[in-house]
């Protein structure tokens, strides 16, 4: 763990150039829907968000983005094809605790190195931030966040395992990037989704990343739907860690070592 | 029990083959003709626990991929085989605390932390006992002379030093087995050397079991008692180095110097000649025409003094590897 977070903490360069990077969209964003408020005239709401809760939504998406930065499927992915895997397969170790202890260690540095700027941004947008009322929301928000920061690892491990098989997923991953920003929230609210897709898109492992937190965070469900998210949150959790194990032990009888 | 025992080890690998150009990428496209390349074939063999065994082949011959099949890393395509009494490639973690796979093109170090720290990092993730450890990477440390360079980034030593590193980083869990690839490569004389003293230390003193491939002949006559020689996955000889020489050379030479500058058509009755320089000769004669010669040219010509030698080790080895290649298969074309 100790070697992760210096790992980490050298690579506070590439945090500063994200979160700034992020700044963009995250204007773009805010701008846009001040402007269909605006048009919309006093009071609207739209698929229940008021102006200043859609704001909320963006600026805290922002942070909780920041702080997530793992880019555990191009590590794994690289590692798979060019052999350096192997240093880890010979150890004593897991593959998949030396990964998960790495993601844990570049959180850790990101939520640190975030904790100014997220200060800064939440101060500056005082007028427009909803901060969640309930004590309790609090704590089921950060909760919600770790277990969500699980189900995107895991999914991220599966993604990375997928290079036992293909020896080009770079194509693959930049296909799936469009669907993952959408099912994800990350465009916009999943509410705004035609009923239909809500339906299907609610029940999926990619509304419990991010999307879950933050509706707790916006005091949008009663502590009956928190439970029940939790529960979803819960099973996806095990059932990406049972098909990383599955996708783990066939993929290595298929690795093959090169190199040395 | 033997600490290492395989038998019809076999790994075949599929690629796909690529052509060149863009005619070729967009070929590829759409038909992927698949060549199977039989890396390791029906490998038999069988090590006791302490001894020092080399494979020895050319590229290609298959080295490198068995010894990444013993030590877990690959799955065979059959054949079986166990290191300690464990299937190598189900990577149980008792198995792995056991051996050590050591490559000389791979290096396993931290790049941007000094050498200590991995070795400190290794302690921890092989779970060796401080005093233990100290003991024994000080001793290494010692006997391999890289003390004053422990502190120096990985990045920033020589090649010399990261091997000998490395080889301190995968010997301090004090493993029974140790697979080595290629642990000289790169290496000067004079480190090549100590790396093998340290070897050869190592086996004597802990006991451990080694398997080293290299096509460095060095390594071979200076550390091993025993030699497998690979070429097209196929084991082509299992044992001591005297006996490949018994087995394989079908000639011998004959060195000879006259009290005169000797002729070559003076020379050629008796046997290939292979170098004349005034009054030294040397001679290759078919291995049971030896005793013959000798005593032929002994009477023929004004000899005073005559050898009789093996080829060099060097030549054989050549000899037995340059062989048809075996023709590759092309599997199938698939749409």
């Amino acid at each position: 763990m100790a070697i992760a977070l210096s790992d980490a903490l050298a690579y506070r360069g590439t945090f500063l150039l994200g979160a700034v990077f992020s700044l963009l969209p995250l204007a773009t964003s805010l701008l846009l829907w001040i402007a269909i408020y605006r048009s919309g005239g006093q009071g609207l709401t739209i698929a229940g968000f008021d102006l200043n809760a859609m704001l909320s939504y963006y600026l805290v998406q922002y942070i909780l983005g920041i702080v997530n930065t793992a880019e555990v499927e191009w590590d794994v992915t690289q590692q798979i094809r060019n052999g350096t895997l192997n240093t880890y397969l010979m150890r004593p170790l897991s593959y998949a605790m030396v990964r998960w202890d790495m993601m844990v260690a570049g959180i850790a540095v990101a939520a640190v190195l975030a904790v100014a700027p997220a200060a800064l941004l939440f101060f500056a947008a005082r007028p427009v931030l909803i901060l969640p009322a309930a004590g309790w929301q609090w704590g089921a928000f950060l909760l919600a966040v770790v277990l969500g920061v699980h189900i995107s690892f895991l999914m991220s491990l599966c993604l990375g395992w997928s290079a036992f098989w293909f020896l080009e997923t770079s194509g693959f991953m930049q296909a799936t990037f469009p669907f993952q920003m959408v099912l994800s929230g990350w465009l916009f609210p999943l509410e705004l989704l035609p009923r239909a897709v809500w339906a299907v898109a609610g029940n999926l492992p990619w509304t419990y990343m991010t999307y879950f937190p933050l509706q707790i965070w916006l005091g949008r469900l009663d502590p009956a739907a928190v439970l029940r998210g939790f529960a979803f949150q819960a099973f996806w959790i095990a059932a990406l860690f049972a098909l990383a194990a599955f996708l783990w032990r066939r993929g290595i009888r298929r690795y093959e070592a090169v190199g040395g | 029990m033997p600490a290492v025992e395989v038998a019809g080890l076999t790994r075949i690998f599929t690629t796909v083959k690529r052509h060149g150009g863009l005619a070729g990428a967009l070929r590829g496209l759409f038909r992927a003709e698949r060549t199977e390349v039989r890396a390791v074939e029906s490998a038999t063999f069988s090590l006791e626990e302490g001894e020092l065994v080399g494979f020895l082949g050319p590229n290609g011959a298959g080295k490198t991929t068995t010894l990444k099949m013993l030590s877990g890393l690959l799955h065979p395509t059959a054949g079986t085989a166990r290191v300690l009494g464990f299937t190598p490639w189900e990577r149980r973690d008792e198995f792995r605390r056991s051996i050590s796979l050591v490559m000389g093109a791979k290096n396993q170090l931290w790049w941007d932390l000094p050498a200590r720290d991995s070795l400190a990092l290794n302690r921890e993730i092989y779970g060796v006992p401080f005093d233990r450890w100290k003991k024994t990477v000080d001793d290494m440390v010692a006997m391999l002379d890289v003390g004053n360079r422990l502190d120096v980034q990985v990045r920033e030593l020589s090649l010399g030093e990261r091997m000998k590193f490395e080889l301190i980083a995968c010997l301090l869990h004090d493993p029974k087995v140790l697979f080595l690839d290629e642990p000289t490569i790169g290496l000067d004389v004079v480190s090549a050397r100590r790396i093998r003293e340290f070897l050869r230390d190592v086996n004597a003193k802990r006991r451990t079991t080694v398997l080293l491939t290299s096509h460095n002949m060095a390594d071979i006559k200076g550390l091993c008692h025993r030699v497998l020689l690979i070429n097209h996955g196929r084991i082509m000889h299992d044992g001591p180095l005297a006996s490949l020489i018994e087995r394989w050379a079908g000639t011998k030479r004959i060195a000879l110097t006259a009290s005169r500058p000797l002729v070559a058509s003076e020379l050629s009755p008796f046997g290939e000649v292979l170098a004349l320089d005034g009054p030294a000769a040397v001679l290759c004669v078919n291995r049971d025409r030896a005793p013959a010669v000798t005593a032929e040219a002994l009477a023929a010509l004004p000899i005073l003094d005559l050898t009789v030698e093996d080829p060099p080790i060097e030549d054989v080895i050549a000899d037995i590897f340059r062989e048809a290649r075996p023709p590759v298969s092309a599997l199938r074309e698939q749409k």
